[in-house]
């Protein structure tokens, strides 16, 4: 697939501070691209460079190979959806998915089967009579998409377009982003902080963080090989337990959680050698055994301290000698977990990540 | 109980504004008996009523100084409309230095003394030869009007959420385009009451007319003002009974308006 856009080393300081750091990116024609990251990393920032709004101290942007840098937004047809949805309101629905046809020149009879066609995709052709004020936050929202879709745009963009939804509304609408994404075939990208969101909907995440791309990939390649410890952080939990005496043969991986050894295969990844190290494990990656038998040849020995009930799985918190607390999911079809039981964690051997650094008690810790 | 000492404030409140009202009203609405009086000086008519100074108000020099105040209260007010809303709206969107101290030295005329102003003007015009034009009259008027435009498209524009302007431009409407179809409608309550202010302020305005006006521009509030010291003439209760009618018809519009947008 080709490029679609491109940040080229692109720098934003609004005075001293640095709201983007050097950031490259390219976006794919028609991909699903997430920008995630916490309150104030540059989302908002780096879509509004997209859109026009924000100009780069520093670097390019491209469409297509060309220099969008200093175009006006008015010049770029994008379509932006705001967070909130920024509707017209003194302009009813039928004339906000209008408007971008209107300031075109195009007449109302004109416009009129296109703006059906838009208002019928989103389902919402019974309410052109409305104003915004009359319309719920979901139906705002999809009058909002309409409106950044009816002029056909080469990318459209979203600022958390779902955050002021309630879940369940949510959980709908991204469904309906996601069918329109792979009917309209435009690009998307999209911005958010829900991580769920993200995993679920993107093509590629892009994960923020002070104004850089911490790390780049597909969901499952962020959410298996996180590349820091933010990142693991960042998306879904994640155990970390210190390792030390490192060795690497190999495909091999060896590594000592206090006096244990154990073994790693490293796959394709790039293993940090020096420094303080530390073993990334999701909770759902690690399992519990009542007998040591039945362990795997990864496997450490603790107690069950907390378990918390979750509807579709168990949520427990064992206790060890070597590695702390760590946190485990159990599915329903295995046994109930108590608390006292005495129990064996276990882990395969493909399973963790080694990553630098040995995780801080930050407020960065299950963010989002 | 709650609800009786409630009850009994809400009553008590109401006889308050009814009293403040009538505080307020009453001694304007003397006008409108008194201009039906028969006698050549201001009075109550007592039983007898009459159009006398009605008609003198359609003959005489009236009429032309209605007309004269007419033009220069829509001339000076459509101005200030267009000036005071562009620089609201270009003040709303910078926001920078620049424009703040603009914005102070526009609020200015609100401040000064308008004596000063007057004295000042007469100065003015008479470099640049602009005594008793219109021009000179709607120039003035213009600047005086200014700031009430200014502060009430202002306050209209404080609600204006901004990405509107951002969502506008995305959507491809230059800025031109955003200005008169998203950004004006939004602030058409705030040019409403600004544009009646300028009008008004234009209408009633006396003191500047005296000092740079005297034949050739003659506007009412000025040929009230002399009339006043030939006799005192009926005829003004008359023109008074005129305005407060007129007035109370664009306030009722006004009214409608308001109620027809919120619904
Ligand atoms: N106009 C501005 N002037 C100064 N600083 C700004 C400006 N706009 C953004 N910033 C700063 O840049 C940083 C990034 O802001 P941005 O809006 O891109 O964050 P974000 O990732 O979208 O966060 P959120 O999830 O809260 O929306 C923030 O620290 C913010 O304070
Ligand atoms: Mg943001």
């Amino acid at each position: 697939m080709k490029d679609a856009l491109s940040f080229e080393s692109v720098t934003k300081k609004y005075g001293e501070f640095t709201a983007l750091d050097n950031v490259s990116l390219d976006i794919k024609a028609g991909e699903f691209m997430t920008l995630l990251g916490p309150s104030g990393s540059g989302k908002t920032t780096m879509l509004m460079t997209i859109g026009g709004f924000v100009e780069p101290s520093a670097g390019h942007v491209t469409l297509d190979g060309q220099r969008i840098t200093h175009l006006p937004p008015e010049n770029r047809n994008f379509g932006l959806v705001f967070q909130g949805y920024a509707l017209f309101p003194h302009l009813t629905v039928w004339e906000n998915v209008f408007y971008p046809l209107r300031v075109r020149g195009m007449r109302k009879a004109e416009a009129e089967p296109k703006v059906r066609d838009v208002l019928d995709l989103i389902q919402l052709s019974h309410l052109a009579e409305r104003f915004p004020k009359q319309l719920s936050g979901g139906q705002q929202q999809r009058v909002a998409l309409a409106r950044a879709l009816v002029f056909s745009p080469e990318l459209l963009l979203l600022d958390e377009p779902l955050s002021a939804l309630d879940r369940a509304l949510r959980k709908d609408l991204q469904r309906e982003l996601k069918d329109l994404h792979e009917r309209v075939g435009t690009t998307f990208i999209y911005v958010t902080h829900d991580q769920e969101e993200a995993l679920s909907m993107s093509d590629r995440i892009a994960i923020l963080r002070d104004g850089q791309i911490e790390q780049l990939g597909t969901p499952s390649q962020l959410y298996e090989k996180p590349s820091s410890i933010f990142v693991a952080n960042f998306l879904g939990k994640s155990n970390f337990v210190p390792v030390d005496d490192l060795t690497v043969e190999g495909g091999e991986v060896r590594y000592s959680v206090g006096q244990d050894r154990f073994r790693l295969s490293r796959g394709d990844m790039s293993i940090p050698q020096s420094g303080e190290l530390s073993l990334a494990l999701r909770p759902e990656r690690l399992t519990l055994y009542a007998n040591h038998k039945d362990a795997p040849e990864n496997c450490i020995a603790g107690k069950v301290v907390k378990v918390t009930y979750f509807g579709q799985l168990y949520e427990a918190i064992v206790s060890t000698q070597a590695a702390g607390d760590l946190l485990v999911t159990v599915d329903l079809a295995q046994n109930e977990p108590r608390i006292g039981d005495q129990v064996w964690l276990g882990w395969a051997i493909d399973s963790g990540v080694i990553l630098a650094g040995r995780p801080v008690e930050s407020d960065d810790a299950y963010a989002g | 109980m709650a609800t009786d000492a409630n009850r009994q404030s809400v009553e008590m409140s109401r006889i308050v504004a009814w009293m403040t009202t009538c505080f307020l009203v009453l001694p304007i609405l003397i006008v409108i008996p008194v201009s039906f009086t028969p006698k050549r000086y201001l009075s109550m008519p007592a039983g007898d009523w009459s159009l006398r100074h009605y008609e003198v108000l359609i003959s005489g020099g009236w009429l032309s100084s209605i007309g004269d105040s007419l033009l220069v209260a829509i001339c000076s007010a459509l101005l200030a409309l267009a000036m005071g809303t562009l620089f609201a709206v270009g003040h709303w969107r910078l926001n920078n230095g620049v424009t703040r101290n603009l914005r102070l030295l526009l609020l200015l005329p609100m401040i000064v003394p308008p004596i000063v102003h007057a004295v000042a003007f007469y100065q003015a015009w008479s470099i640049l030869d602009l005594l008793d034009t219109y021009l000179g009259l709607i120039l003035v008027h213009t600047m005086k009007a200014l700031p009430f435009v200014v502060l009430s498209v202002t306050a209209s524009l404080v609600n204006l959420d901004p990405r509107l302007e951002q969502a506008s431009r995305s959507l491809g409407a230059s800025s031109r385009q955003t200005l008169f179809y998203i950004l004006l409608p939004q602030v058409r309550p705030g040019m409403l009451a600004g544009g009646i202010f300028a009008f008004i302020t234009s209408w009633d305005e006396i003191i500047v007319a005296i000092f740079i006006t005297s034949r050739a521009v003659y506007t009412l509030p000025k040929r009230i003002w002399d009339g006043l010291f030939d006799n005192v003439d009926p005829a003004i209760a008359a023109l008074g009974t005129i305005m407060i009618i007129i007035t109370a018809i664009g306030l009722l519009i006004k009214d409608r308006y308001e109620k027809a947008q919120k619904t």
